[in-house]
């Protein structure tokens, strides 16, 4: 029952906030919020302590309704989105352009983003998916810039697109098994015979499912529809902090229920370890804040898919861990980029100076999320990286984590260069609920990163520990790369012409579909070569 | 001379004399929706169709745009509310003829919002396109 | 003459798929690329349909006779995916018109080339 609540409460009440012309919207949605993070927090322990719900809607049977699953997987994601609307509700409380038909999108939106988490069904998937794409769509073009119709309409051809490719993934998928059940098909899977059968319905979901969580050739929509200049930035917030982690929900799902027949896992860990350090060597080269901010989010996934298909419990949790933390400090970067984007009036970081002088609380906490994105020790990005690295001790990969970092490390120093500098000298004054959003983020990912066995232990029930030594390792060598990232790039790489005139990897419409093509004919043939 | 070039009155008598009946098609669709085959969606595509007939023959004039755009929330509302309503009740609990009867008023519900929300989007098209 | 086996249902819808595919890859109208989705929409919807189904299999309709009858439940999902179908068209063509607005052009390329030319606003 309390399934439906998660669904129901947020549409209703945005239905009727659309329709209803009242006056203190944003405080009634404020109030929402706190409610249903209070919920989330409640239906998150009564999982962990009973086991996972299942629910049909209708009471039909399974295998032909629609059936609602909440595991401890799940019920995380719940409190994180939760979460996540609830400070962005709290850091828009006193802006003008939170108008009703905005708040209606945003409460839909996250209405969708439970169901996602929350279905036991893949056609349920397709169908939420494709609404909120058209959601999203509309949010990114919400002020009718010239330059967001550009980028919504790309990011709507795109998705749509890769998800027609899903679902006629899911119509071999019925085929082959006669139900769109996920746990149905998991216990299917075991008796069949002749897996080649498989192959094609594989590289069907894959392609859809790539191209909603950015994979190598896959991405190019990615940073478009995230950095989009006049967007509000709470929209960049929802989607590379909460959006992109449906995508990867859904890769641990299909990638769950194809296991006992059908394992790529090789294939996607080469795919993650090059996403990663594409990802932030396009990071390098940006101009635009909020650019450098959504190629790293591409970066970012290209470490949570290494930690997913490593191999391994450790590596495994950590890359999941890493997904909450990501959203965490990626959220709290965007909003920061948004309070300065709007003070400064400019999305240049070449001409931002000193912003440590101007609002020292905003410039401390972004510190904050920056230490964390890069894995600093007592921040939250290490324990996952940490348990990442551990899962893969030796050979390529723990050098290629190396290297990653290395490159987030670097990046990261650009960024940080409108921190110093003169500037202009007054102090600015931040409204109250930016400043309560942005610190309760900071708070966060010092505490997830002091607590961060805690954490998983409460997650999984499953005793993990941190090795003393191996931990002090890492942090010598997160500060040995800090000073080599710092010195390779004030000596070296600032001269270079590929960080002064920036570089973009722009593709139409016309390259995307093509990739996806390559992608789909590449996952096929690697599928019936393994098989 | 001019008018009666855009106005063609062949077109006007064949659609007065066919519109009751695309009407009754469609109501036939949706309420029969129930046991056969069609349904809400089906049935308030057909339902479009009229208005459409009506755009052929006089293009300037929008029926009732208003009075389209209030039933398509005040259906949207009652389609949220008997859902949720239903579900919560536990629905598969209660006696078939209620069933039906629930079948039958939300296909109804379903059939007026997807007509109505076709058509505003018939009439946005209509007016970007004939304004310019 | 041997009966050509592999003209049925999937294999057109198939084909039709990829020909959306095709539309969406290589041309550079922008009108030609929504009318791909759609394309490619219908490609996926008729391997639904086709689904469990034979050459002698009734409607579902009637209440149960000796005769085989199709699957209902496929054609139940497909009438959503229908009208997803309809609403991305309608979103997408209303985008369109408002970029052709700002942009005076239906060529992708161009619109990108402007969308670059934009970017310091």
């Amino acid at each position: 029952m309390i399934l439906y609540a998660f669904i129901f409460i947020p549409i209703i009440t945005g239905t009727l906030i659309y329709l209803i012309p009242w006056k203190g919207i944003v405080k009634v949605a404020f109030g929402l919020q706190m409610g249903l993070m209070a919920l989330s927090i409640y239906n998150f322990v009564y999982i962990r302590l009973n086991g996972p719900i299942e629910v049909v809607i209708g009471n039909f049977a399974k295998i032909a309704g629609i059936s609602l699953r909440c595991d401890t997987l799940s019920a995380t994601l719940l409190m994180l989105t939760a979460f996540i609307f609830l400070m962005c509700f709290l850091f828009g409380l006193m802006d003008k352009f939170m108008n009703n038909l905005f708040v209606f999108f945003f409460l839909t939106l996250q209405a969708l983003t439970m169901v996602i988490f929350l279905s036991g069904d893949l056609f349920n998937i397709y169908v939420v998916t494709e609404v909120s794409t058209i959601i999203v769509a509309v949010l990114i073009m919400f002020k009718k810039d010239s330059r967001s119709l550009y980028d919504g309409m790309l990011y709507l051809i795109t998705n749509i697109a890769a998800m027609t490719f899903f679902l006629l993934g899911l119509g071999f998928m019925y085929k082959i098994f006669g139900s769109l059940d996920i746990s149905i098909i998991g216990a299917k899977m075991f008796d069949i015979e002749n897996a080649r059968v498989l192959a094609m319905p594989f590289a069907f979901l894959m392609t859809g499912i790539g191209l909603k969580c950015a994979f190598l050739p896959l991405f190019s929509w990615l940073p478009k529809a995230h950095a989009t200049p006049s967007a509000p930035s709470i929209v960049s917030v929802i989607l590379s902090g909460l959006y992109v982690k449906c995508g990867i929900y859904l890769f641990i799902r299909v990638r769950e229920m194809f296991l006992p027949a059908l394992e790529m896992d090789d294939i996607f860990l080469v795919i993650g370890i090059l996403t990663g350090i594409i990802g932030f060597i396009l990071a390098m080269s940006q101009k635009d804040i909020k650019m450098i901010l959504a190629y790293h989010t591409i970066s970012q996934l290209g470490i949570v898919l290494i930690g997913i298909t490593a191999g391994g419990e450790y590596a495994y949790y950590g890359g999941v861990l890493h997904l909450f933390n990501h959203a965490v400090f990626k959220s709290l970067l965007f909003l920061s980029a948004g309070i300065i984007i709007s003070k400064y009036g400019t999305r240049d970081i070449t001409k931002i100076r000193g912003v440590f002088r101007r609002m020292p609380y905003v410039s401390g906490m972004t510190i904050a999320a920056m230490l964390g994105i890069t894995g600093a020790p007592l921040f939250n990005g290490s324990i996952s990286k940490y348990f990442i690295q551990s899962g893969v001790k030796g050979g390529i990969i723990e050098y290629a984590m190396i290297l990653i970092n290395l490159g987030t490390i670097i990046s990261f120093i650009k960024f940080s260069q409108m921190f110093f500098g003169k500037g202009l000298a007054e102090r600015i004054h931040i409204d109250f609920g930016k400043k309560a959003a942005v610190t309760t983020m900071g708070l966060m990912c010092l505490l997830m990163g002091m607590g961060g066995t805690l954490v998983i232990s409460g997650i999984i029930n499953y005793r993990v520990s941190i090795d003393i030594l191996e931990y002090i390792k890492k942090a010598l060598v997160y500060f040995v790369s800090l000073g080599a990232g710092y010195l390779t790039y004030n000596k070296y790489l600032k001269k270079t012409k590929f960080i002064k005139e920036g570089y973009e990897l722009e593709l139409s419409i016309n390259g995307i579909a093509i990739s996806m093509m390559a992608f789909f004919i590449f996952i096929a043939a690697a599928a019936y070569v393994i098989l | 001379m001019n008018e009666r070039a855009d106005h063609s009155e062949i077109l006007e008598d064949i659609l007065l004399f066919i519109y009751p009946l695309i009407i009754l098609f469609g109501i036939f669709v949706i309420v029969t929706g129930v046991t056969q085959s069609g349904g809400g969606f089906q049935g308030g595509a057909v339902l479009v169709a009229v208005l459409m007939c009506r755009y052929l023959v006089y293009p300037d004039d929008m029926l009732g745009l208003n009075a389209i755009k209030k039933t398509d929330k005040i259906v949207l509302i009652l389609i949220l509310v008997l859902g949720v309503g239903a579900i919560l009740i536990g629905f598969s609990n209660l006696p078939q003829y209620i069933k039906n009867i629930y079948n039958m008023v939300i296909g109804i519900l379903i059939g007026i919002r997807v007509s109505s929300g076709l058509s505003v989007i018939f009439y946005t098209f209509a007016d970007i396109e004939g304004g310019d | 003459m041997t009966e050509i086996n592999f003209i049925n249902a999937q294999n057109t819808a198939i084909v039709i798929f990829f020909i959306g595919v095709y539309g969406l890859c290589a041309r550079r109208n922008i009108i030609k690329a929504i009318i791909s989705l759609g394309i490619m929409g219908g490609g996926a919807i008729l391997f639904f349909l086709s689904v469990n189904r034979g050459p002698d299999s009734m409607p579902p309709i009637f209440n149960g006779d000796s005769f085989v009858m199709a699957d209902p439940l496929p054609q139940a999902l497909v009438i959503t995916a229908i009208v997803i179908g309809v609403s991305v068209t309608a979103v997408a063509l209303i985008m369109f018109i408002a970029m052709y607005h700002k942009y005076g052009t239906t060529n992708w390329l161009k619109a990108m080339r402007h969308r670059i030319e934009r970017e310091d606003e």
